[in-house]
């Protein structure tokens, strides 16, 4: 079988292994820190929703049909902001709105989450990401005055 | 934003939900039984003083009008403090999934401890590295799907929920489909899925960046 093949010469990388164990002992780390948390792509006792939440970042004046569009494919979780640089928070709720409507879900239904106190500093700047489109877009990163901190 | 910066933080948070909530009102017509599921602060603020204040504050909206309360872009040194200083714990933490923050592993393992929700976003864009890792690269061949694909469904197995932004159609339905397949495979193949859920697990164990 392909897939049995593949994965039987699998090995892992030993070049990375010993700097791994060099690190994870320097810091100390205690072992509650390196237990695995319990998966959430196979959950157990039944919950057999996939762990997706709907990001609307950027999405500007898509965000109502892509909202809808999101909650028709399955998605029952929905992230937005208070931050109308970046999120389209009336939209959001223009598109549960009609989705609700429609019948597609109930408010009950639907997990909605929503930010705010975006209220430090924002830069915007290339960065090479990965993308399924062969367009390198310019993304906008909200960076807050803690992750300042850390990146110096 | 919905609320003057210079305004006391009190008055901004107020005006800010009261926002959100007019914004996401299910009613068409009456925003009065308005609630919102989750409210992330969007950062810790610049003292812990102020961010426990803002923190107390959104306490007085629980349960009626917010029903669980979060943080973004947080340290785990943060988290412990609002967790053992706050009446409503926090129920998520939304991080930027990165090699910058070592994929927070100590933070991970505290949510896990304590029932918290941790909610990775640039999950994609972060990772070129994960995405062309051995495990995901076995993973995506083995059950036939995409690059994309495997990553979210190895991080969804170390009990991350994943935010996705995808803006197709296409890829809605391929991210579903997808992460269903991964479950499928790994009934068949339980031995195998144990060996590349180990090695993804080492591939996000903190590393000099």
């Amino acid at each position: 079988m392909r897939s049995a093949g593949l994965i039987r010469t699998y090995s892992v990388t030993t070049g990375t292994l010993p700097r791994i164990a060099r690190i994870a002992s320097s810091t100390n780390r205690s072992m509650a820190s390196s237990a695995k948390p319990a998966s959430r792509l196979l959950p157990t006792g039944g919950d057999t929703e996939v762990p997706f939440i709907y990001g609307t970042a950027w999405k500007n004046e898509r965000t109502k049909e892509l909202v809808e569009l999101a909650v028709r494919k399955g998605f029952r979780k929905v992230d937005t902001a208070a931050q109308p640089r970046h999120y389209q928070e009336p939209l959001v709720g223009e598109a549960l709105r009609e989705v609700f409507k429609a019948g597609v879900v109930k408010r009950e239904d639907v997990y909605v989450s929503t930010t705010m106190l975006d209220s430090c500093v924002h830069l915007e700047f290339n960065y090479p990401s990965y993308k399924r489109s062969t367009r390198r877009q310019l993304v906008k990163i909200s960076i807050t005055c803690h992750t300042i901190r850390q990146l110096h | 934003m919905p609320y003057d910066p210079s305004a006391p933080l009190e008055a901004q948070i107020h005006t800010s939900v009261a926002s959100s909530l007019k914004n996401l009102r299910h009613d068409p017509d009456d925003d009065s039984n308005s609630y919102v599921d989750c409210l992330l602060l969007h950062s810790p603020l610049p003292t812990i003083e102020q961010t426990l204040q803002a923190w107390k504050i959104l306490e007085s909206y629980v349960p009626d009008k917010i029903k669980t309360l979060g943080i973004s872009n947080t340290t785990l040194q943060v988290l412990q403090v609002i967790y053992e200083s706050s009446i409503i714990k926090p129920s998520v933490v939304q991080n930027r999934f990165y090699p910058q923050t070592r994929y927070d592993v100590p933070l991970r393992a505290f949510c896990n401890q304590h029932g918290i929700t941790y909610q990775s976003f640039w999950t994609l864009t972060g990772n070129p590295r994960l995405l062309n890792s051995d495990a995901v690269v076995k993973l995506t061949s083995s059950a036939d799907v995409s690059r994309a694909v495997a990553l979210y469904a190895l991080v969804m197995d170390q009990g991350v929920m994943v935010l996705n932004g995808t803006t197709t159609a296409e890829h809605m339905d391929e991210d579903f489909t997808g992460i269903q397949r991964v479950r499928e495979w790994t009934k068949s193949h339980e031995r195998d899925w144990a060996q590349l859920s180990g090695a993804f697990g080492i591939s996000i164990r903190p590393q000099r960046v």
